[in-house]
């Protein structure tokens, strides 16, 4: 773990507290205003986090709906409620069960958050990819995703990875004529860091350029490839691996030759320390370059404001947490209401 | 993850962070500092402007013209004594200021100051200044309610009612020149508009002025200015739409019950909002730092301050013989020769804006227009203040949901129609021929 992952995980923890402080506060305080007020500090550190995960988009439009909307509005009927200055309703009149109820469902649905689910659509890009693709069946890979505009030929990205090694390239044609790049990443116990030297090692000094897709039919290393490995010293689990991200990397359909291809280049940055970059050339433009991307830390710059990971996330890893925290929201609701009835009937 | 203090600090001091840490406080420092000047030479401008225009001279004591006043000012509000009143509810009422003034420095640092120059250049740039801006509504209602006076209560209403309700045609413009320039980056926007000409017809084409957001397509852009400017006006709860402060019903609105350093904050922070919706009429309509001739040589650029330097030379001087005039020449002249001598790296007569352009043309270039654009803009909100009787709540009300908002709406889809259907011609015509058959 690098210092920007210690920097990172303090900021994490921060924020953390401060929102759970924040929902405390809404929570305790007698003063119906003063929680309405603790609400923004939970919906500002929550943004902040969304910050850290990269996804600036929700970021700003939580802050902005919620803190500039939502927010105000709740303030305002509060406000506008007779006897503003003093108003003393609060969540005292919580009957002891309901709150019972709400905190056994709250820390069920901690437990849920905090442990692993397994993916159950884990291994679906690899679905019927041949033997090698069956080899990281069980691996834990992570899996990056990028869009690749053939018209502007403007692409993707790349990262830096000290305990991860890039595995697996392909680019497909969606439905909606995009093309997307997929990078599988997985960490070092499945290719070992001397693996990946290796690799760097057998292709030049500086640099190694991994050609995914040349042109049509290119489904295998070529033998220059195969004998500079060999040469280099490369073990037979690392051809075998090159082999199959090549073969992995094939596009769904055999590919004109205007059309954009997907390159991927490993660089060495320094000690323990390597980059990755992908591009993609041809297409409308053809790129002189790489796509120049701040790579510092073990920090994946392409996902900011990608709100694809979090979807991702919700929707596989965390799929059964977001149901029972929808569930509890909606008995809460459900609850407030009642609760808002109960006061009208005591007066 | 090792927890070895040594090795931490080492990985520390090796990644670089530290750096990076350091440059975001020396950042923000220097946007606080720069903020507190503007606010206190504006209030200055404010005031002269305002003397001049009641045929009065307004400051003049300290300093030459009263030039010093606002230092003078700042330093009357730093030792002044922090009054909370009895009733005050102390953690809100201390708070509330800072979360005003957060709400709108956080907006400074996502400014486009120069082509390539901003402080954090975020790519959903607009809609981070519009979500941020938010915090201002939050902790001027804190503000309101905290200070347990009925007359801060009802100016931190009218003042949140107000900025939510002329949210909406600021975000509806705002919206319909995102639909000419397709990027929520500031940046890009002001590099939009280096080209482009009326209704789009050769794109290509760098026309200066021609290029500006504002001529894109007349007249519905120049329409989109003028809500934007009226509602950003309200929006900073300036005069004539300046109910949650009338002097005249309710002492002082929000910040009634401040005093000292507290109150300055609200003052710095009305100020900083000033710029700030300034700031983005200029990026969305004025082009930014776009110049507003086509092609202008770098070092003319230090024509104008080097006039100015002159001519104090000359005021200075001319108990000895020399004449103001005299002074602005040579100054201009020593300028322009100074920028030729700093700019050698690239040619000069270039353009400040082309890729080759050394840093430091680029920065002086872009900075001079953009700041430019933002003080003639703050100028004519002074300009408005002096002039215009203030409106009533129903009038303010009105304005906003039965004149503005539906305007916007037209607006928006007039541009939003003109925009696409050149698009779509082609296809159109094709599906008439078609048809005919």
């Amino acid at each position: 773990m690098g210092a920007s992952d210690i920097f990172l995980n303090a900021l994490f923890y921060l924020f953390a507290v401060i929102a759970v402080a924040g929902v405390v506060g809404v929570a305790a305080s007698r003063n119906i205003v003063r929680s309405a007020f603790a609400l923004l500090a939970v919906l500002f550190s929550t943004a902040a986090l969304y910050a850290l995960m990269k996804a600036d988009f929700i970021a700003a439009a939580q802050v902005l709906i919620y803190v500039g909307g939502i927010l105000v509005l709740i303030i305002f009927a509060v406000m506008l409620t007779h006897r503003i200055t003093d108003v003393k309703i609060s969540n005292e009149s919580t009957p002891g069960p309901a709150a019972f109820c709400a905190v056994v469902c709250l820390l069920f649905a901690l437990v849920v958050i905090i442990l692993p689910v397994p993916d159950p659509h884990h291994n679906k890009w690899d679905a019927g990819r041949g033997p090698e693709a069956k080899r990281y069946e069980n691996s834990d890979y992570t899996l990056l995703q990028f869009q690749a505009d053939g018209k502007t030929g403007l692409a993707l990205g790349g990262g830096t990875f000290e305990d991860e090694a890039v595995v697996g390239i392909r680019a497909d044609k969606w439905p909606d004529d995009a093309l997307r790049v997929m990078v599988e990443v997985v960490p070092s116990e499945v290719v070992t860091r001397e693996d990946v030297e290796k690799m760097i090692a057998a292709h030049a000094p500086e640099e190694a350029i991994l050609r995914v897709i040349k042109e049509r039919g290119s489904t295998a290393l070529s033998p220059d490839d195969l004998a500079a490995l060999t040469k280099a010293g490369a073990s037979d689990s690392v051809i075998a691996r090159m082999q199959a991200s090549v073969e992995r990397a094939q596009l769904s359909e055999p590919i004109a030759k205007n059309e954009p291809q997907v390159l991927v280049r490993i660089s060495k940055l320094k000690e323990r320390k390597y980059a990755w970059k992908v591009k993609v050339v041809g297409g409308d433009k053809d790129l002189t370059g790489w796509m120049s991307y701040k790579t510092d830390g073990a920090d994946f710059e392409v996902h900011r404001g990608v709100t694809q990971p979090i979807a991702f996330a919700l929707s596989r890893q965390y799929l059964f947490a977001f149901e029972a925290i929808s569930v509890l929201l909606l008995a809460a609701l459900v609850g407030a209401a009642f609760l808002a009835r109960k006061e009208v009937m005591d007066r | 993850m090792s927890l070895d203090p040594v090795q931490i600090w080492k990985e520390i001091r090796e990644s670089g962070i530290g750096i990076s840490l350091l440059g975001i406080f020396i950042v923000g420092g220097a946007l606080i500092n720069l903020i507190a000047v503007y606010a206190g030479l504006s209030t200055l401008i404010e005031r002269k402007v305002a003397g001049h225009m009641q045929a009065r001279v307004g400051p003049y004591r300290v300093g030459p013209h009263g030039i010093l006043q606002w230092l003078a000012d700042a330093l009357k509000l730093m030792i002044k004594e922090d009054v909370i009143a009895k009733d005050t509810d102390r953690l809100l009422f201390r708070l509330a200021p800072y979360v005003v003034f957060a709400g709108s420095f956080a907006c400074w640092v996502a400014l486009p100051y120069a082509p390539g120059w901003s402080p954090a250049n975020f790519n959903i740039g607009i809609l981070y200044l519009l979500a941020v801006s938010s915090a201002v509504v939050i902790g001027i209602l804190m503000a309101g309610w905290s200070s347990g006076s009925k007359w801060a209560l009802f100016g931190a209403m009218r003042s949140a009612a107000q900025i939510v309700s002329y949210e909406v045609p600021v975000g509806l413009t705002l919206l319909s020149m995102l639909l000419l320039y397709g990027t929520l980056d500031m940046q890009q926007i002001c590099y939009a508009q280096e080209k482009g000409f009326l209704w789009g017809i050769f794109p290509e084409m760098n026309g200066g002025l021609w290029s500006w957001g504002i001529n894109r397509f007349p007249p519905f852009t120049l329409i989109a200015f003028l809500i934007y400017y009226v509602a950003a006006l309200a929006e900073t709860n300036r005069t004539p739409f300046d109910i949650p402060e009338a002097e005249s019903e309710l002492v002082a609105g929000y910040h009634t019950e401040y005093s000292g350093m507290r109150f300055s904050f609200f003052f710095l922070a009305e100020y900083a909002n000033m710029f700030i919706v300034a700031a983005i009429a200029a990026t969305f309509f004025l082009g930014g730092w776009n110049p507003p001739v086509p092609t202008i040589p770098s070092y003319f650029l230090f024509l104008l301050p080097g006039t100015l330097i002159g001519a104090g030379f000359g005021y200075v001087l001319k108990k000895r013989g020399f004449d103001a005039v005299v002074g602005a020449v040579i100054g201009s002249g020593l300028a322009v020769l100074a920028a030729v001598i700093v700019l050698k790296g690239g040619a000069p007569g270039d353009h400040f804006l082309d890729s080759d352009s050394p840093p430091i043309a680029k920065f002086v270039g872009g900075a001079f227009w953009f700041s430019a654009k933002i003080f003639f803009l703050l100028f004519v909100m002074i300009w408005l203040r002096w002039t215009l009787p203030r409106y009533r709540v129903d009038q303010l009300i009105d304005l906003c949901w039965k004149k503005l908002t539906p305007l916007a709406f037209v607006n928006l889809l007039a541009i939003g129609l003109f925009t696409t259907v050149p698009a779509w011609w082609p296809r159109l015509t094709e599906w008439v021929k078609g048809w005919g058959h």
